[in-house]
């Protein structure tokens, strides 16, 4: 069962980031397999593991070892970022100059900024809004541009990778702390964790500490499970496109013959079922875009004006 | 126009099932693989497969995939933090602060424009409110002209009507005293002829030669009884 169109290898290897792009074997490039591998220049002979717990396998697993491997999701991100720069910088010179907007394009980019600074930004964050507009609109576009070369034919969403989400998790966390800490001082935002309560003394000093405890548990883990949320969405709505087409390679090589009425049907069925799916999942890709942007936005006002 | 709505919607529904043909096909390759390996040569092509992947794993590196989605790949966080964080300086220097900064000038700009169109707008106002007072003040005016000339014209018939009667009556009145005058010089001739021819008579009558200072007693006595008409 290892090489059946649906063994768990075949389906997660093609949303899971990997050292090659997946073309059909029928186009020009790539080996037989229609696997493209990239150049590594840089890929270390003796990968380095970083986590070695003595009797925790798991979580030894979940890191990979430091191998500077040069990766599918790697290049798309620095094409997601290229793409980025070329279209907001274009924008920016129009915009700087004055003027309205004009044409179809320069329109629709200027409705997602302005969306998120009028709805996002500024009804979460307030009067300090604004300072905060670069960090969530680069957040909102790389995200996006994640999400959408997930729709792309023989690409992948980089989004759908833990290593992934989890920084961009850390770079919002890292801008609610440092936002928290500017605006009540160092310290300040740590004691404004713990939230205002008439105890007694004596229960004071018992149940503050507790309760700072959690207040910072929470803080890691709403901004873990931001991580998770975007790579849960990204990760399971392409692993059901993948699995709806599988079918198709698996009935086929159930039956061995393309003309057999069952081929057919099944193929009919996970050609329209993914078609729809592919809308659900443009759709997920700008919700989870919003959804993360607006999160960062709501986390970082609370930090800045707590209670 | 129901067409030109739906076009968008109908070229992206076109493409996304475009995809998934070509997704399929990708299916039915691995299939025509998985149906090639479920044949004849099953084994010796599953072993040569097997052989395949080996290779590739010592050339490329290719480990095989972790079907666990909570894997993190150290090298993939540091690229994507590099990135990001390249990506946040170059476009919050390049792209984020002129948006910024001609957002704001546009707001401010569009904000100006409107408190001037409203200021235009209020003197507009005002100005038409003056002109129409004045064009009130003027129609006025013209009614007053209007009927100061009517007056003028009415006093000036009058006049002349006027002078034209108190010409025709001037024009009898002499008439009148010329046949009054007429009257009386033909009365007073009558009347001396009358008083020479009686005093004629009276002195045939009489006989008497009388002298002029006579004739002129007589003739005042005969005046003074004669009728004054």
């Amino acid at each position: 069962m290892a090489d059946s169109a649906l063994s768990s290898e075949h389906i997660f290897g093609h949303v899971k980031d990997a050292d090659y792009f997946h073309f059909p074997r029928a186009f020009p490039v790539g080996d037989d397999n229609g696997h493209l591998y990239l150049p590594q220049p840089l890929r270390l002979e003796e990968p380095i593991a970083l986590v070695k717990i003595p009797g925790m396998e798991a979580v030894n697993n979940m890191v990979e070892p430091v191998d500077l491997k040069l990766t599918k999701f790697m290049v798309l991100e620095v094409a997601i970022a290229i793409l980025a720069a070329v279209i907001f910088i274009r924008l920016a010179g129009k915009i700087a100059n004055g003027g309205r907007p004009r044409g179809r394009w320069w329109n629709l980019l200027e409705t997602f900024l302005l969306f998120i600074r009028n709805e996002v930004a500024r009804p979460a964050i307030g009067h300090d809004a604004d300072k905060f507009l670069p960090f969530l609109w680069t957040m909102f576009f790389f995200i996006l541009g994640c999400n959408l070369m997930g729709m792309v034919p023989w690409l992948g969403a980089p989004s759908g990778s833990l290593a992934v989400t989890g920084v961009l998790a850390l770079a919002t966390f890292l801008t609610v702390i440092g936002a928290g800490m500017a605006k009540m001082g160092p310290i300040g935002f740590w004691i404004g964790q713990v939230p205002h309560m008439e105890l007694p003394l004596a229960l004071s000093i018992l149940l503050k500490p507790m309760i700072f405890c959690i207040e910072i548990m929470g803080l890691l883990i709403k901004h873990f499970v931001l991580a998770v949320r975007l790579l849960a969405n990204m990760f399971a709505g392409h692993i059901v496109l993948v699995v709806l087409i599988a079918f198709i390679g698996a009935v086929g090589g159930a039956v061995h013959q393309y003309y057999h009425p069952l081929f057919v049907g099944v193929s009919l069925a996970s050609i329209f079922g993914a078609t729809a799916l592919s809308l659900l999942e443009l759709f997920v890709a700008f919700l989870q875009a919003y959804i993360f942007t607006f999160l960062s936005a709501l986390f970082i006002g609370m930090a800045v004006h707590p209670h | 126009m129901i067409m030109l709505k739906s076009q968008p919607i109908a070229l992206l529904f076109m493409g996304l099932f475009v995809f998934s043909l070509l997704a399929t096909c990708q299916a039915a390759d691995d299939a025509a693989t998985t149906v090639k390996a479920d044949g004849t040569h099953a084994h010796e092509h599953a072993a040569s497969h097997a052989g395949h992947a080996e290779d590739h794993a010592a050339a490329h590196g290719h480990t095989p995939v972790d079907p666990n989605p909570l894997t993190i790949n150290p090298d993939l966080s540091i690229v994507t933090a590099i990135i990001f964080i390249l990506l946040l300086l170059v476009l919050g220097k390049f792209a984020w602060q002129p948006i910024i900064a001609g957002l704001d000038a546009r707001e401010q700009s569009i904000a100006n424009n409107i408190e001037e169109a409203q200021r235009v707008n209020e003197n507009a106002k005002k100005i038409t409110q003056q002109y129409e007072a004045k064009l009130a003040a003027a129609a006025d005016e013209v009614r007053e002209m209007l009927e100061e000339a009517r007056r003028d014209a009415d006093s000036t018939k009058q006049r002349v009507i006027a002078e034209a009667h108190e010409a025709a009556k001037a024009e009898q009145d002499r008439a009148l005293r010329e046949i009054e005058l007429a009257k009386y010089e033909a009365l007073h001739e009558l009347s001396n002829k009358g008083v020479n021819l009686a005093i004629d008579l009276a002195g045939q009558f009489i006989h008497k030669e009388i002298q002029v200072d006579d004739h002129q007693n007589l003739i005042k006595n005969a005046l003074q009884n004669f009728p004054q008409n």
